[in-house]
């Protein structure tokens, strides 16, 4: 990543799963649905977590949790919306918190340590006050994209 | 005006405003291959649809366009500004004559003027142009002019008008070659785009040979504004916003649905409930509406199509249409456009004979192909008929082998229907030779899968010697399609009702005894036949259920292959919007997408088909077998019922429906006991006179069989209905008369029920009110 002089900041919807707290830039969430009616598609890749209802539409949402190989939510789920390019898409998290302001100067790129299915999906880190911030971006979370990359 | 007229002309401003388009920004990117073709196909459009309705004037004038479009299109002339403005003057030519046509019913005479332009035009494919190859055009544009049909009104084309000159016009400027009676209305339509070319930054190049646009008015007279026409009263609307309505009024009938579901003690508010319902379900019959189309749209080019094929092939060719006004979803008639096509090309290349052949068989010379649309129920059948020599099933069947898409030992195996559906295999072509119109092996099973994909279905029906028949099966709408709602494993899945047949009920203790069991595969025995089971929790790898759990068999008839869907449990029909699914999970291939159903749950809509061909079912004979029983005519379906403790039969034809109904229901009428149903009075056999007269519980539930007898409709009650079967001809020892009024069913002599021993209701005139309140939609 190419570091500017400006201080460049930016608005960043901050999601929990599990323990680790996750950002996704604001600009490309379309809207929160709060623990939407879900519908499980049996066969269907693993890390899908089922369809969505979303203003007239059947959104196919792909689970962050199933994505990382973690054990299915207990409780009803959040799901952030997306535009891809040739529609919407859905991501369950286990709750939406707020918007934070971050800085460009606090990101960091993803570690080399880091696992390789994970180092395909996180967008490195912001550092902030007391914890981590994880990036994701929509683009690599797009069941399409997914589905051709992690195709096993 | 008729209609086929008015459409041509919606058409064909609509071309010519897209040409207009397309050649100004043709002057800024003189090289844009796409550009080119858009122009030669508006051209092309008009000059086919013309040569049809007998305009001829429009149709010299456009052939004349297209040959020098053809030009600039195979890249064999530059386009330059005098092109661009010969033909945008050719184009506001073309306009001027469908005006005439709109307001005057007729092209009008200007053949000086039509002369002139024609010359222009011809002029500018040669000479006239300033590119530097001149020579190898002409040449190539003479050998050009054999390659394209043979169309009657060339030997007009020279006339003696050729001589005269544009009157003054130099090259390049704008030309005012108008005929009179186009000049009116062409201001009024063309000032609204006026703005449009102007601020365009034009490049330098194009702009030394620039002329001035040849839609700025050299006369600049004021025209007043014409009455509206065609264009005027109907509106060009994008399809996604289509699109889009459907969806918000789905979303709406699903919030009507959860209004009408939430109870309120106010009874001003059950009233709001059912304004608001009504209003919305005219809302979505009137968005569903707009987006109809007749057939009409597709069908038009297909007399052109045919006449062009027969000439190419040497064969004698009518074209018949019927039910051109057919409507259907503007979505399905695109699709349905590149099916049709090959199938029409498959009746003339491969259906028809040649004349010669024919009058040999003792056929007119002339072959027929008849297209036919129309309605049936929630469906539209396009129909291509084709009276030509049917398909020989041996070669369908050699040339399966032969391209190795079935074994050998399969294709003996395979009845009448099973062959003539192997010409839907990619890979199928039995046409000798390749020729230019068919036998590539694409083809049969494109028209399938185009079909499919819509939900649609192929059947081909074969007569040796006189013909086939293709038959596509449309939905009316791809947006909404009644379904079953079907649970297992506490998960909604819609069945589209049209690939459903019939329900099967096993409870609880049955399970285990009526599912046969050969090796892995499951069987039900239904009516004496094996049917193949597909459980749907084991299908999709759901939890398993208890294997003597009660269930519900949905038996399916997709494509010809008949199995049953073993589910958990049936939820009520419902019209469904369909939601497309994302790629990812249509992949999965057993969905064909999802929907939202009236209580706001989602559900799969599964795809009999896909099912069952992962599940090897194969091609059911039952067709076959209703033909030979047919033949032999001593056979009837009955239904088989028990009506008190004796079995008795109603003939199936008879029987329209059957009702579960509370016993309470049955009131006297005079002496007749009768049914209040469906607002009418249904006169019932006397045996349910005892349910009036005997103390039982009157909420008890009791089968009334509602009979067709004659016109007017009768009910039978019975205690149980058994089973339906077929029965045979009982004949009296001895003198062989086929006994009247029993039949042999299950090997028991049953008596048939007489349904004329009901007798009509007192007060009832013959043809009275109480028969034409029964006229109940026929199946069929």
């Amino acid at each position: 990543m190419i570091e500017t002089h400006a201080k460049h900041t930016q608005e960043v919807c901050s999601v929990v799963v599990g323990d680790t707290l996750y950002g996704i830039p604001i600009a490309h969430v379309l809207e929160i649905l709060g623990k939407p009616a879900t519908q499980p598609v049996p066969l269907a890749p693993y890390f899908v977590g089922g369809l969505v209802h979303y203003r007239g539409e059947v959104l196919t949402a792909v689970s962050l949790r199933r994505l990382l190989g973690m054990e299915p939510a207990k409780a009803p789920e959040d799901v952030l919306v997306f535009e891809n390019g040739d529609g919407l898409f859905g991501l369950f998290v286990d709750s939406v918190g707020e918007v934070l302001h971050v800085s460009d100067t606090d990101h960091e790129p993803n570690p080399a340590t880091l696992e390789a299915r994970r180092q395909a999906l996180f967008n490195g880190a912001w550092k902030l006050k007391d914890r981590l911030l994880v990036g994701l971006e929509p683009d690599r979370l797009d069941p399409m994209r997914l589905a051709s990359a992690f195709r096993a | 005006m008729d209609d086929l007229t008015r459409e041509f002309l919606l058409e064909s401003q609509e071309g010519l405003d897209r040409m207009e388009r397309a050649l100004t920004d043709l002057e800024t990117r003189p090289g844009d291959a796409e550009l080119l073709a858009d122009i030669f196909r508006s051209v092309h459009t008009i000059k086919g649809t013309t040569g049809f309705l007998g305009f001829s004037r429009l149709e010299s004038l456009s052939h004349a366009g297209e040959n020098l479009l053809g030009l600039l299109r195979d890249g064999k002339l530059a386009a330059n500004a005098d092109i661009i403005s010969g033909l945008l003057s050719l184009m506001d030519m073309l306009r001027g004559v469908l005006r005439s046509i709109e307001t005057i019913g007729g092209e009008g005479e200007s053949e000086a003027q039509d002369g002139a332009m024609i010359e222009r035009l011809e002029r500018l494919q040669t000479g006239g142009a300033t590119v530097a190859v001149a020579e190898p055009v002409l040449a190539q544009a003479a050998v050009a002019a054999p390659l394209r049909p043979v169309r009657p009104h060339k030997p007009r084309a020279p006339r003696k008008h050729h001589l005269h000159p544009l009157p003054d016009a130099p090259q390049g400027s704008p030309s005012p070659v108008f005929p009179e009676e186009a000049g009116p209305p062409r201001e009024a339509e063309e000032s609204p785009r006026e703005p449009e070319p102007e601020p365009r930054p034009v490049p330098a190049v194009a702009a030394p040979s620039l002329p001035a646009r040849p839609t700025s008015d050299p006369t600049g007279e004021v025209q007043p504004p014409s009455s509206p026409g065609t264009a005027d009263s109907t509106l060009r609307v994008d399809v996604e916003l289509l699109n889009r309505m459907m969806n918000l009024v789905g979303e709406l009938v699903l919030t009507r649905n959860q209004i009408l579901q939430t109870a309120s003690a106010d009874p001003g508010f059950a009233l709001l409930g059912r304004r608001l319902d009504m209003v919305t379900a005219d809302l979505r019959e009137s968005v569903m509406k707009a987006r109809m189309q007749p057939v009409s749209h597709v069908f038009s080019r297909f007399p052109r199509l045919v006449r062009d094929l027969a000439l190419g092939l040497e064969k004698k060719v009518r074209l018949e249409m019927e039910g051109q006004e057919t409507e259907l979803d503007k979505s399905l008639l695109e699709a349905i456009r590149d099916p049709l096509t090959h199938s029409i090309r498959n009746a003339v290349d491969h259906g028809i004979e040649t004349p010669a052949v024919r009058l040999a068989a003792g056929k007119p010379a002339e072959g027929v192909v008849r297209l036919r649309a129309c309605h049936e129920g929630s469906h539209v059948i396009v129909e291509v008929h084709d009276d030509g020599a049917g398909m020989s099933l041996d070669r369908i069947r050699r040339k399966a082998v032969e391209r190795q898409l079935v074994t050998p030992q399969r294709a003996e195996q395979m009845n009448e229907r099973e062959i003539l559906q192997l010409i839907f295999l990619p890979g199928f072509s039995t046409a000798e030779a390749v020729t230019s119109v068919s036998g590539r092996g694409v083809g049969m099973d494109v028209v399938r899968t185009n079909v499919e994909k819509i939900g649609g279905k192929v059947d081909v029906e074969s007569h040796a010697g006189k013909g086939s028949i293709l038959r596509l099966r449309i939905p009316l709408t791809l947006a909404i399609i009644p379904a079953l709602i079907v649970r297992s494993r506490s998960q909604n899945f819609a069945v589209p009702q049209t690939a459903l047949t019939e329900l099967v009920h096993l409870s609880a203790g049955e399970t285990d005894s009526r599912i046969e069991r050969l090796e892995n595969a499951a069987l039900y025995r239904l009516r004496g036949h094996l049917l193949p089971l597909v459980f749907l929790d084991r299908l999709l790898q759901q939890s398993p259920r208890p294997s003597d759990a009660p269930c519900d068999i949905a038996i399916l008839n997709a494509d010809g292959r008949r199995y049953g869907l073993v589910v958990d449990g049936l939820a009520d029909p419902e019209e469904i919007v369909v939601k497309p699914l994302a790629a990812v999970l249509r992949e999965i291939g057993y969905y064909a997408g999802a929907t939202i159903l009236g209580n706001g749950e989602m559900a799969l809509i599964l795809n009999p088909g896909a099912i069952a061909q992962n599940a090897n079912v194969s091609l059911s004979s039952e067709t076959e077998e209703a033909l030979s029983g047919d033949k032999n005519g001593a056979r009837q379906d009955y239904l088989l019922v028990e009506a008190g403790s004796r079995r008795a039969a109603l003939p199936l034809e008879t029987v329209v429906r059957i009702e579960r109904i509370t016993r309470s229901r049955i009131e006297r009428a005079g002496s007749r006991p009768v049914l209040r149903f469906e607002g009418a009075l249904l006169p019932l056999d006397d045996a349910a006179a005892d349910f009036i007269d005997s103390g039982d519980d009157p909420e008890a539930q009791i089968t009334v069989v509602v009979c067709r007898d004659g016109r007017r409709h009768v009910g039978m009650t019975v205690s149980q209905v058994l089973d339906v079967t077929g029965g045979s001809q009982l004949q009296e020892a001895g003198s062989g008369f086929a006994a009247e009024g029993i039949t042999l069913l299950h090997e028991k002599v049953t008596s048939i029920v007489s349904l004329s021993s009901i007798p009509p209701l007192e007060n009832a005139v013959d043809g009275g009110p109480a028969e034409s309140a029964f006229s109940l939609e026929e199946p069929r």
